[in-house]
């Protein structure tokens, strides 16, 4: 933080904030600050990966902590083997993100509950965290709602290869741009996936691919030196590449559905019909919208009125391990206040035997700070 | 008064050591180097300017802190060392050419960009469940470039020499070096990716940005530059001597400065040829100095009005009014 930081007012809002979160049944949790590089990239988005402050020791690559949420699922990974427990933690510490041009350490606070998956947990959440904003005095703050499992049950029934979806969902901001749009993202999956091959991907089965690929390893053209790569792992490769030409088609009609579910009316009383609308028939999809709303009306009921909830349905946040609902608070002049969602593949991504569902947020104290001058 | 000692640091081994001591030579600036086992030598037609040999990196290094006022090394050195007080005074002069170029092995017949080798790397971590690895000796360029691509899963394999022979031998799966023509890369049965090129490189003239401020300093700055542009730009002209026929010298000159391609850099010089006179018209002998890449079309041009003879011979040094790369120097560090 710059020197100019008010030390009492951060000490004070910090104390209100632990405070309040202690309400809600949160005990106080840290991680070290230094940790295994690989514990963060597992589920990083590419804005994180490129910031992440690392060094080498002994052969090891470590990295300075750029949030909390990976290290809490790790560690309630270690701490509880068999799973199950319902644990409550808050944090307040240091952050640490590689960005040349504004403040490398800043500090965070803020929340994870793992072992709970319903709407009264996520609900809860965005809550608790809206009641922090309130309680400290943020004036005309807002908070954006959207779903990531939503969108990932939209582009399942489009069958796309795992690689393509990763890339969609990380265009999403794109997508809602009224000057990029769905052209824009297109054109850039085209440059990034479907880049070109030596041999001829328009055979027309895989089984052809790999005799393709056989006769041309063994006619001598190509020597022997392979790297870490063995036969099969060009021929899958080749096969992805193939598959992917067809299904640039399949890619066009998932962009153009997204597109028309991030264009709903923000506003939460007319959102979930517009959505219902879009997605008619699909029974899992209602499901989940169903979920969703159960969680804005208890948000509402619990006193945040509807007017500061924006549905976002396409809001994408920078790391890739959120599964369902995922939030981020506004300021009046847009800056980024904080946020969170449902990470439930987490833990057991780190070393966890069980599926433990998490959710958790962050409040960013600069922001914060900036948004009670 | 005593001078202030001025270093200018030279490549001491390496495929830019020796052509560096030419392009010297070319430029008026021959190295007197007294013993061959010794690290310094000097300037005889600047003998306020030291020499000290050192590898590519260390002139890097020693610019940067200000041990060495000057160097010459190469500019993938440079970018993989950046400083704040490290000046690129000449980027270019024109030798020592290459590339720092990604490669992999060629049976890699999946992978063409560099796209691919970002999905490739995700491959090796889904499927061989560890990092995909890759030999430099520029981390700092390599680290920067997969980044800008989306490509965050890798292992740096820091080695030093023979890093062509490190995807066979197997303790690396892909490459970042350098490449002057490609057949060290196909000889250890590699291929470069079609967009992976880091840096183009060539030797180049640096400087510390803090003794540059020093008059002293930037005087023998601005006489290497001189020194440099004025040889550099020599290279790409010739000076013509063209016997022509006509009636006078200005018809003679109006023919020759009319075209682009023989207006000379003013315009001709044209003196008359004494003794030649066999009755019909005089004959005058044309100067003009063009540049060397459109000589041929310029002498048919020339043969086209009247040329009988046209002497060709290569400018040595061309200095214009200033140093343009002087001027540039002086911009960046902030002197009138």
């Amino acid at each position: 933080m710059p020197p100019s930081v008010d030390y009492r007012l951060l000490r004070h809002i910090s104390n209100q904030l632990d405070q309040h979160m202690t309400g809600y049944g949160y005990q106080p949790f840290d991680t070290p600050v230094i940790q295994p590089t690989d514990l963060f990239l597992t589920r990083a988005g590419d804005q994180i990966a490129k910031r992440l402050f690392t060094f080498e020791r002994d052969g090891k690559s470590f990295a300075l902590r750029p949030e909390f949420t990976a290290s809490a699922a790790y560690s309630y990974a270690q701490l509880y083997p068999d799973g199950g427990a319902v644990v409550r933690w808050q944090f307040d510490g240091f952050i640490f993100v590689d960005y040349p041009a504004g403040a490398q350490q800043r500090t965070s606070i803020g929340a994870e509950l793992f072992g709970l998956d319903s709407a009264n947990a996520d609900a809860e959440m965005i809550q608790m965290a809206a009641g922090g904003l309130a309680l400290i005095g943020v004036q005309g703050w807002r908070i954006d709602i959207g779903h990531i499992g939503l969108l990932r049950a939209l582009l399942a029934p489009f069958r796309l290869d795992a690689r393509t979806e990763r890339f969609i969902l990380h265009h999403l901001a794109a997508l809602s741009n009224l000057s990029q749009g769905r052209a824009f993202v297109l054109e850039h999956l085209d440059r990034l996936l479907h880049a070109p091959a030596e041999v001829d991907l328009t055979t027309p089965t895989p089984a052809d691919v790999e005799r393709t690929l056989d006769a041309v390893l063994e006619s001598g053209h190509y020597g022997v030196t392979m790297g870490g790569r063995d036969r099969s792992d060009i021929a899958r490769r080749l096969i992805q590449k193939r598959q992917r030409f067809t299904e640039r088609a399949q890619v066009s009609a998932a962009l153009e559905l997204l597109e028309g579910v991030s264009g709903v009316d923000p506003h939460p009383e007319r959102a979930f019909d517009q959505l219902r609308a879009l997605t008619d028939g699909d029974s899992a999809i209602g499901a989940l919208l169903e979920r969703w709303q159960m969680v804005i009306d208890q948000v509402i009921e619990a006193g945040t009125t509807p007017d500061r909830i924006a549905i976002r349905p396409a809001l994408a946040r920078d790391w890739e391990y959120y599964t369902g609902v995922v939030f981020e608070m506004k300021a009046s002049d847009d800056a980024h206040l904080g946020g969170g969602g449902r990470y439930d593949e987490l833990v057991k991504l780190l070393g966890g035997q069980h599926d433990t569902p998490a959710v958790g947020f962050v409040y960013h104290m600069d922001a914060l700070m900036e948004a009670l001058r | 008064m005593t001078l202030p000692q001025i270093t200018l640091a030279l490549p001491s081994k390496g495929a830019i050591a020796d052509p560096t001591l030419s392009f010297l030579q070319d430029c008026g600036l021959r190295v007197e180097k007294p013993n061959p086992r010794q690290y310094t030598g000097t300037l005889p037609a600047l003998p306020g300017i030291e020499v000290l040999f050192q590898r590519v990196n260390d002139v890097v290094y020693k610019v940067s802190d200000g041990t060495v006022q000057f160097g010459i090394t190469g500019l993938d050195v440079v970018r993989e060392h950046p400083h704040p007080d490290l000046i690129v005074m000449q980027p270019d002069l024109r030798y020592g050419h290459c590339r720092l170029v990604v490669a992999v092995p060629e049976s890699w017949i999946d992978v063409v960009t560099t796209a691919d080798l970002a999905e490739v790397a995700l491959d090796f971590r889904d499927f061989k469940r560890r990092n995909m690895r890759v030999a430099t000796k520029y981390p700092m360029l390599t680290r920067q470039y997969f980044h800008s691509w989306g490509l965050h899963h890798f292992t740096l394999v820091n080695a030093e020499g023979a890093i062509e022979a490190a995807p066979t031998i197997g303790y690396a799966d892909v490459i970042v070096d350098l490449a002057q023509t490609g057949t060290t890369l196909r000889e250890n049965h590699l291929k470069a990716l079609t967009d992976g090129v880091i840096v183009e490189s060539q030797a180049c003239l640096i400087g510390n940005r803090g003794a540059l401020r020093e008059r002293p300093v930037l005087e023998a700055a601005r006489l290497l530059l001189e020194r440099m542009d004025g040889a550099l730009t020599g290279r790409e002209y010739s000076q013509l001597s063209v016997n022509m026929r006509g009636e006078s010298a200005e018809t003679i000159a109006q023919r020759v400065a009319q075209n682009p391609l023989t207006h000379g850099l003013k315009g001709p010089t044209i003196a008359p040829v004494f003794g030649a006179d066999d009755g019909d018209g005089g004959w005058f002998t044309v100067g003009i100095t063009i540049p060397t890449k459109t000589l041929l079309p310029a002498v048919e041009y020339l043969r086209s009005i009247g040329a009988a003879q046209v002497i060709v011979v290569p400018v040595r040094y061309l200095f214009l009014e200033h140093s343009p790369s002087f001027a540039r120097l002086c911009a960046q560090i902030d002197t009138p």
